[in-house]
């Protein structure tokens, strides 16, 4: 596939845009080592996305007509059902990642599984489905994860940084129904905007960034997606941008998508669909460092 | 809401006593008391603006004078420990005694409304809201996670107002820089003065947009400069210029918060109460 190639996207779109959110609440690594509840007001920084921030990214979608993704933790699920039903009903889409937030590449593989399936059932009984899409909390993961997702029914992952087009994934030599949406850290708010005083972060304490310069990056971002085809996905925590300021950034972002008029706006499960119906149209790769690159079409 | 944590020389040397023979570093603490609380205090009383001052104890003694003028201009106050301690580190009674002491330095100043509490640093002790009732404070403006003010469960039915604030509102975070010892610790370069004025006006647009409550916090060595005094001005200017913003001290927002408690789902303060390990109660 060349830089600039081909129709790609439905209907002659000449860009992909999946507008994500990763809904961490206070879950992460002091949840998972027990000392968040030690940090009530680190606790409530964190509560404020499915508390505060998450209602107001649903208005704020409604008000522009764009539907996303929000990838999930299952204790953020069943600590806040009715903010996650909203979401649903909404007409978002719902992705796991992790029960409490852990790191997979912390797992064995059993307990990889157990995560999952614990956190499918906490979806469906809380909103009656199963997540298809997968995110990676905190980091890595490990070489098995992606074929244990691709035997518990999964469709895609939106975790790697190498690419700014989905792929289909290579899990032990062969293509598999995995795919994988790219989401670079250029459009992660972390980078920007996260802080929180104990434990420090940034671990400097470098200073919040303006929140003009992180709107234009993120415009120019689009913009050179949008000229070369490709594929852009976020990685924007409620939590940290949007708050009443910087929901005012989340939206101009949003409306300068929305106004190149031509950008497909999907949610993770229409890409990775439309990704295998089309596959003579995307590359796949996979394996750890040192494997052999399995490349379909260049 | 405009607030200054007024901290001095304790902002280096209260966490760490061995800093007192730092003088050339305390020198930009000292700064603050020189002249940045005079700009303050003329750019408030300019634009007719009330603020809530935060002040350790142990300096109520060492700057009486100027403590004198920021009450005599209808400054309201809150305590800051006596020597900006991390009250996640004392006792109970280490809390008690501080509390009381503080308190006891406070009420030497005729300041109007009733004073309030900012936890100087650290996490908020899990009884701390009863300690804080028992020793005479109703209100507190401590944490973060939230954009209108809380009530924070001190047990027996009784709560804390909480006015909270949003990292962005801090002068400290975005200006604050020292050689040695390093501040901040990965010595960040110090922000740009047009870019945080922006972030400022960002969030009272959001915050203008859905009637919530902005909380600003200012301290007298970084934003006293004169340089730095221009971004208050300006910014009490875009606060004041439609006429539709109540810019009140933080005891009358937690007055009018006690008597209108908020609606809503489950606040995280209460969620967390009720699913807290037991072992931890
Ligand atoms: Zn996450």
């Amino acid at each position: 596939m060349a830089l600039t190639g081909g129709p790609v996207w439905p209907d002659g779109k000449r860009s992909c845009v999946m507008l994500a959110f990763d809904v961490d609440g206070p879950s992460g690594s002091a949840m998972v080592d027990g000392s968040i509840w030690r940090m009530p007001r680190l606790f409530v920084q964190g509560a404020y996305g499915p508390f505060r921030a998450v209602p107001r990214i649903l208005d704020l979608l409604e008000r522009v007509g764009v539907r996303a993704t929000f990838f999930v933790p299952a204790w953020v699920v069943e600590h806040w059902p009715s903010v996650c039903r909203d979401i649903v009903a909404s007409g978002h889409e719902i992705g796991h990642h992790g029960y409490k937030h852990e790191r997979y590449a912390d797992l064995s593989v059993a307990e990889q599984g157990s995560v999952l399936e614990r956190s499918q059932a906490i979806f469906e009984e809380h909103l009656g489905m199963r997540a298809l899409g997968f995110r990676t909390p905190t980091g890595d993961w490990q070489k098995e994860t992606p074929r244990i997702l691709a035997e518990q029914g999964f469709l895609y992952s939106s975790s790697f940084r190498d690419d700014d087009r989905p792929y289909r994934r290579v899990i032990e030599g062969k293509v598999s129904e995995l795919v994988e949406i790219p989401a670079p850290v250029e459009l992660d708010d972390y980078a920007y905007f996260a802080y929180t005083e104990e434990p420090p972060f940034p671990k400097g304490h470098d200073r919040i960034a303006a929140y003009r310069v992180a709107l234009s990056n993120w415009c120019k971002e689009f913009d050179g997606t949008h000229r070369d085809g490709g594929l852009l996905t976020t990685t924007f925590h409620p939590k940290v941008s949007a708050s009443p300021g910087r929901a005012v950034v989340l939206e101009r972002f949003v409306q300068h998508v929305v106004t190149a008029g031509d950008s497909w706006l999907a949610t993770g499960t229409e890409v990775a669909r439309w990704v295998l119906t089309h596959a003579d149209r995307f590359a796949s790769r996979g394996g750890t460092p040192g494997d052999e690159l399995h490349v379909g079409q260049q | 809401m405009v607030t200054v944590n007024f901290d001095a020389e304790l902002a280096l040397v209260g966490p760490d006593p061995g800093a007192a023979s730092l003088e050339k570093t305390l020198s930009i603490f000292r700064y603050g008391a020189v002249r940045g609380v005079a700009r303050l205090l003329a750019a408030f009383a300019e634009r007719h603006v009330t603020t809530t001052w935060f002040v350790p104890g142990a300096l109520v003694v060492r700057y009486r004078s100027l403590l004198d003028e920021v009450v005599s201009a209808g400054h309201g106050l809150g305590c800051r420990g006596l020597r900006l301690e991390r009250f996640d580190r004392l006792s109970k009674e280490a809390r008690l005694d501080t509390l009381r002491a503080a308190r006891a330095a406070l009420d030497g100043l005729p300041a109007p409304g009733e004073p309030g509490f900012r936890l100087p640093s650290g996490e908020w002790p899990r009884d701390l809201a009863s300690e804080l009732l028992d020793e005479g404070f109703e209100w507190s403006s401590s944490w973060t996670g939230d954009d209108i003010p809380f009530l924070v469960p001190a047990g027996d039915g009784r709560s804390i107002v909480e006015v909270p604030f949003g990292h962005t509102m801090n002068d400290r975070l975005a200006f604050a820089w020292n050689f040695a010892p390093a501040i901040p610790p990965g010595q960040a370069r110090i922000a740009s003065y047009e870019d945080v004025l922006e972030n400022w006006r960002f969030e009272l647009e959001g915050t203008r947009r859905e009637g919530l409550c902005l909380v600003l916090q200012l301290h007298p060595e970084v934003t006293g400069t004169p340089g730095r005094i221009d971004l208050v001005w300006r910014f009490l200017d875009a606060v004041l210029e439609p006429g539709d913003a109540w810019v009140a001290p933080a005891a009358d927002v937690a007055a009018w918060c006690r008597e209108h408690p908020p609606a809503g789902p489950e606040h995280p303060v209460d969620l967390l109460r009720r699913i807290s390990p037991s072992s931890l109660s």
